[in-house]
């Protein structure tokens, strides 16, 4: 410890360029953060969601304070502002939640010394509890509410400055260590939880800004063979490219290698010795297919800017001229990936579909902005994703009762949901009677696993077929359709008329033709619609009613 | 108030979808709308039945219009009942704003003595008020209580429908309101109503059985009733299961079960099936009233 007499008296530029350490921190280490998951389906990237919460609240922070940056409190009631619009994913909600506690508790403070920090922490572990319906510990929530309460008893104790800090830290990390203890799927999944570990990271960013202590130079989560420090320097440009790569004894290690020296990040491959899939971001898709083609013949090419999808990212969103008029009373709108899902949608009246970017959550922001340009009177929103159910009520929350949040937690609950939608009537009435149809479905996903676990008591194998119905992982096998029927088996126990599966841009070719049949020998008296839906991630999704 | 010295006839038109035993005893005159196919024109229910415009729709091409009968057509009609004896007509027709059938008969009716009637109903929503008006014509009652009655009878009255597919009303063009409603992507089995004389969505259900629920609840949501009815366009095996359940939801009132009739069957398609009921009078509700 240089300087033990050190006295903390952080003004806004302080608080500033401690939070942008921290960013800096957090994006070294997020795509580690994304690859500690317990489902092991590549969707839930709380590293990048809690990533872009982050920055979208810094944003707010300079944007908000030209011209008056020196105040601490004020300062940090604009990032707070920003956060919880900017929030994407329930990490991100959460973590708005945390930054919205340090800005009330640090409310008029020009400055904030070691005491008003700790103080500050402590606030901010409280709201964040108190915004969560059901608080669950093993979470982020227990990160904050521990390291915030070491950081208020070293205070208290006589720590100085610095004291205090590590030992907030060292709590932190050490909390994040435990969370597995607390949270049995945690456990059973062999991993700590990627939003504590979130909020540790930001934490030790902080740290590292205010005492001025250089960053480490090498992350300090590792998931996966793809982390690279500099690959986070691409996050919203090149090309998400996908391919699949027929052969015999392919290896994944050396194809991952060989994508990483490409300069691809968020790499992804999959698959057996004869055939892998490839997900990769890259500046040049053409680097990533001269890899693939050096080791057997490629398929399924595919390169999407991923600026241009950024920008495509909400669909009707150049409207300027938008006459309210001619808006419906009540307005639907609904979150969705992949184009035939979000047709589906706007087919049954969703007047706003926000289309998912791979990998990135839409923001509380996005959906309050998309809300007022669906309904005259009122809106209501589909999340259709259970990580998009925090944003939406935290844009709920912010629309003085404009939005109403039906809770659809997948695209097919959400369109059965979309059936009971009216353009008008009472808003309260028409979501009422959304929410309960909705409890007539049953869910079912079909991915690939991308990591070895045991998820709810079903031991997965990286690269197996994995069903899930409800959220709850029911079955791994070694073909999609395998999975698909085990799925179906467990989501018609209490029944059900009709099955409607949703082809996601990874289906196999042929399933429209194949699936009626397959399914049709184990369920005679289920109706079978095929839909093509183009979701990521899931090749088929599935909804039982 | 019985009248004695004068003789009242009542015409409605095809759309009405009562069976001919209940027209024939009431003495009703049913005046045909036209079934279109290309160039060919048809009487509804007279040039062809049900049974053959169903078949015939499943093999043609070209899909079917409607027209309303022209003026000339009630014109003959009502001086043929004048003819007969008849001091005066009450003309009652499909919703307005469905059909140009009642402004058809408006002209046609022209210096002769008719009182016409907007129903803003349609198929056994504007049959059972017809029914209801020939029967307070027989005990007795005048023009104004049997227009009393028509009117008041249509207002207790909704009819639901389930189509097997939007496609034919969409072509139709009958919906009014809730373009939204004509989701194509999904399998959707619609539920429609008659509300204020006009096409309104009433739900979206995913298999044809839950749409048949969906019409059942709404019928029962509309308890204490008289009279209940159901319909379907070829299909004649889910009437059964409409009546055991009609039944059971009200089994002191009234039951009448019909066939859609070709006109309307162009605009719900085949599959269709229909209920609905006439709730009991209320305190609006006339004080003449047929037993």
């Amino acid at each position: 410890m240089a300087d033990a007499a050190l006295t903390l008296a952080l003004d806004a530029p302080a608080l500033r360029r401690a939070f942008e350490v921290a960013e800096r921190w957090l994006a070294t280490n997020r795509e580690g953060i994304n690859a500690i998951n317990v489902y092991p389906v590549p969707d839930g990237d709380t590293g990048t969601n809690m990533l872009l919460t982050w920055r979208a609240a810094l944003k707010g922070g300079v944007e908000g304070s030209e011209g008056n940056a020196s105040d601490a409190g004020a300062y940090l009631g604009l990032v707070a502002r920003a956060a919880l619009m900017g929030a994407r994913g329930n990490s991100g909600v959460i973590l708005s939640q945390i930054i919205r506690g340090l800005a009330e508790t640090s409310a008029g403070a020009a400055t904030l010394d070691t005491p008003a920090l700790a103080r500050g922490f402590e606030g901010a572990s409280a709201t964040a509890y108190a915004a969560v319906t059901n608080p669950v510990e093993g979470t982020m929530l227990t990160v904050i509410r521990e390291a915030s309460a070491a950081a208020v008893e070293a205070q208290a104790s006589g720590e100085g400055t610095e004291g205090v800090l590590y030992i907030m830290l060292t709590e932190a990390f050490a909390s994040v260590k435990r969370t597995p203890e607390l949270l049995p799927r945690l456990r059973e999944a062999g991993v700590v939880d990627s939003g504590g570990m979130g909020v540790a990271v930001i934490l030790q960013g902080i740290v590292c800004g205010i005492l001025d202590h250089p960053l480490p130079t090498e992350p300090l989560v590792t998931g996966t063979a793809e982390v690279q420090a500099d690959a986070v320097e691409h996050e919203g440009h090149g090309f998400c490219t996908e391919f699949v790569i027929s052969g015999a004894a392919l290896d994944r290690a050396t194809i991952e290698g060989e994508l990483v020296a490409a300069g691809g990040s968020s790499i992804l491959v999959v698959g057996d010795p004869s055939m892998l899939r490839v997900h990769v971001h890259v500046a040049a898709p053409e680097h990533a297919f001269d890899v693939g083609e050096r080791h057997g013949t490629l398929a399924a090419r595919k390169a999407e800017d991923m600026q241009a999808q950024h920008e495509a990212w909400m669909d009707d969103r150049d409207d300027d001229d938008l006459d309210p008029a001619s808006l419906p009373s009540i307005g639907l709108v609904a979150v969705a990936e992949g184009r035939g899902i979000a047709a589906a949608f706007r087919d049954l009246g969703a007047g706003r579909v926000l289309l998912g970017q791979v990998g990135v959550k839409v923001s509380a922001g996005d959906i309050l902005e998309a809300a007022r340009r669906a309904g005259r009177d009122h809106a209501i929103v589909l999340p259709n994703d259970k990580d998009v159910l925090m944003s939406a009520q935290q844009a709920a929350a912010a629309s003085d009762g404009f939005l109403t949040v039906v809770p659809s937690r997948s695209p097919a609950s959400g369109l059965t949901a979309a059936l009971e939608y009216r353009g008008d009537g009472d808003a309260a009435t028409v979501a009422a009677a959304m929410v309960e149809v909705m409890a007539g479905v049953r869910a079912v996903e079909v991915s690939r696993s991308v990591r070895t676990a045991t998820v709810d008591g079903v031991a997965v194998r990286e690269g197996d077929a994995i069903a899930l119905v409800d959220g709850r992982m029911v079955a791994a096998t070694e073909t999609l359709e395998d999975a698909l029927l085990a799925g179906l088996d467990v989501a018609t126990e209490d029944g059900g008329e009709i099955v409607t599966i949703y082809l996601g841009q990874d289906a196999p070719a042929d399933a429209a033709e194949r699936l009626p049949r397959l399914i049709g020998e184990r369920h005679p008296d289920l109706e079978i619609q095929i839909v093509p839906g183009g979701q990521p991630y899931y090749p088929y999704l599935a909804g039982v009613e | 108030m019985t009248n004695t010295t004068s003789t009242i006839r009542i015409v409605t038109d095809s759309t009405c979808d009562l069976p001919t035993d209940i027209v024939e005893a009431l003495g009703i005159t049913v005046v045909p709308l036209t079934v279109l196919f290309g160039e060919e024109e048809l009487r509804d229910g007279v040039d062809i039945t049900a049974e053959q415009f169903f078949r015939r729709l499943g093999r043609e091409k070209v899909l079917p219009t409607t027209a309303a009968p022209g003026p000339g057509v009630f014109r003959t009609v009502y001086e043929r009942l004048v003819a007969e004896g008849a001091t005066h007509i009450v003309s009652i027709h499909v919703s307005s704003k469905l059909s140009a059938t009642l402004e058809s008969a408006r002209q046609g009716g022209t210096g002769l003595p008719v009182t016409h009637v907007d129903s803003l109903q349609v198929s056994l929503a504007l049959g059972v008020p017809v029914m209801e008006a020939a029967r307070a014509l027989q005990q007795g009652a005048t023009v104004e209580q049997i227009v009393a009655v028509a009117l008041d009878t249509a207002r207790r009255t909704q009819i639901f429908f389930t189509l097997e597919t939007l496609e034919y009303l969409r072509r139709g063009g009958r919906m009014s309101r809730g373009q939204e409603f004509f989701g194509s992507l999904l399998q959707i089995k619609p539920v429609i109503t008659v509300q204020d004389g006009e096409v309104h969505p009433a739900a979206r259900m995913r298999t044809k059985a839950k749409a048949v629920e969906e019409l059942l609840r709404r019928c029962s949501d509309m308890r204490p009733v008289a009279t209940v009815f159901a319909l379907h366009a070829s299909t004649p095996e889910e009437l059964a299961h409409l009546r055991d359940r009609l039944h059971g939801l009200a089994p002191e009132s009234k039951y009448v079960e019909s066939r859609i009739t070709p006109v309307i069957g162009v605009h719900v398609g085949p599959g269709a099936v229909s209920a609905g009921v006439t709730r009991a009078p209320d305190a609006q509700s006339p004080s003449f009233l047929p037993a």
